[in-house]
């Protein structure tokens, strides 16, 4: 799992939080390429600590 | 010497001084009168007429006397109201930065001198105000870290913990959101606290501000897409500033995220730079509502937000621009905040450019 924090700092490499929305938009793009065309989606939110790939339980 | 015992010494000889002078003259003149007199019969002493004679004596000699009066005491305000002129300088020149710096004092112990002396001990415990207020809310900001990260860890555990039931694993997920909130404004609490003790770390170096906007402009389509805002990315010069990159993007991605957060559906972002005499001048456009005239001088200050944003759903702290206005400093440069006749709001960023 990793957290928002953790995207920003590995892509971005930003040492602050930029307070923007830039994250969740980029992975709703992301799962518009990995996930919207199959049944399983992968990408999945863990809500409060970030994203996860993973098959769903 | 006071002030005033000059004043009253200076006029007091210059008032002695004219009746002495009129003293002997009258003395002198009626002394040759009576001689003239005693020589040569009453006919001579009719050539000259008594009050002639007093009329010319007071009209000189208090001419003099006006005239010293004024020159002298012209010279004694002159060299009174010096220091007052100094000591308003010195007020007008006061800020923040050189509270701890008193002003000269002429040590004669005049009225003026007692003043310089209220006066520097003023500053002294206004600065030290500041400087307990700035240390308090950096150590306020430091002391609060730690605890939110091991309550960070606490509600992480509870909200991974597969054994936990549905609903607390909801719960804790929903706390962690706002303690990602907390843990968010003390770090730009902290933040600024840093900037007001000139602690940020600032790199010095030559930093590429058109690439930084470019790069910026694509992100910004991003952020913006959801709401489809178009933006432009209008002219983009190549010019350097001296400064921290790190900060520099943290700068425009802040102004850029406000100006998507306050547009509108539909709206548009653009953006510029351009060279200005020796500047880097930084435009950013956007259309929004705009914040009422009364309100927008305050648009810098910590925890603003005007009331639009108060109704609205949108998120924020109300640090933002306070930030972007640290970092601007920071760099030597100036920030402003405007709204345009046609109702765009603006923000020029103005940074010294290398050559």
């Amino acid at each position: 799992m990793v957290s928002r924090r953790d995207i920003i700092s590995a892509v971005w490499e930003y040492d602050f939080d930029p307070g923007t929305n830039l994250v969740d938009v980029y992975v709703r793009r992301l799962r518009d390429k990995i996930d919207r065309d199959f049944p399983l989606a992968l990408i999945q939110t863990v809500r409060g600590l970030g994203y996860t790939l993973r098959l769903p339980s | 010497m006071t002030l005033r015992r000059r004043i009253l010494l200076y006029y007091s000889i210059t008032l002695s001084l004219s009746l002495v002078i009129v003293g002997f003259w009258s003395w002198f003149e009626f002394n040759e009168q009576r001689d003239e007199a005693l020589h040569g019969g009453a006919e001579a002493a009719l050539k000259h007429d008594p009050l002639e004679e007093t009329l010319e004596i007071i009209l000189y000699g208090g001419l003099a006397a006006i005239l010293l009066g004024i020159l002298g005491g012209g010279l004694l305000m002159h060299r009174a109201l010096r220091p007052i002129e100094e000591l308003t300088e010195a007020l007008e020149k006061t800020d923040v930065s050189n509270l701890s710096n008193p002003v000269p004092r002429s040590g004669n112990g005049d009225e003026l001198d007692r003043m310089t002396a209220v006066f520097n001990r003023m500053k002294e415990r206004l600065g030290l105000s500041f400087t307990q207020a700035r240390e308090f809310t950096l150590n306020a900001s430091h002391e609060l870290k730690t605890p939110l990260t091991v309550i960070y860890g606490a509600l992480e555990q509870m909200a991974t913990n597969e054994q936990a039931a549905e609903v607390d694993r909801e719960r804790a997920a929903s706390l962690l959101e706002e303690v990602q909130r907390l843990s968010s404004i003390v770090g730009q609490l902290s933040f600024l606290a840093r900037a007001d003790a000139g602690l940020l770390p600032s790199a010095r170096e030559s930093v590429a501000l058109d690439i930084l906007v470019r790069d910026l402009a694509e992100e910004t389509i991003i952020l913006a897409s959801g709401a489809e805002i178009s933006v432009t990315l209008g002219e983009c010069q190549p010019l350097s500033v001296s400064g921290d990159k790190m900060r520099l993007r943290q700068l425009l991605l802040n102004l850029a995220d406000n100006a998507v957060k306050y547009n509108e559906r539909g709206g548009s972002i653009e953006m510029t730079l351009v060279r200005q005499n020796d500047d880097a001048v930084f435009t950013l456009t956007n259309t929004g509502m705009a914040l009422p005239a009364e309100l927008r001088s305050r648009v810098f200050e910590r925890f603003f937000r005007g009331d639009l944003a108060h109704n609205s759903a949108t998120e924020g702290s109300g640090l933002g621009l306070s930030i972007a206005k640290s970092i601007v400093e920071a760099h030597q440069g100036v920030i402003s905040y405007s709204v345009l006749p046609e109702g765009r709001t603006q923000v020029v960023v103005t940074l010294p450019s290398q050559r």
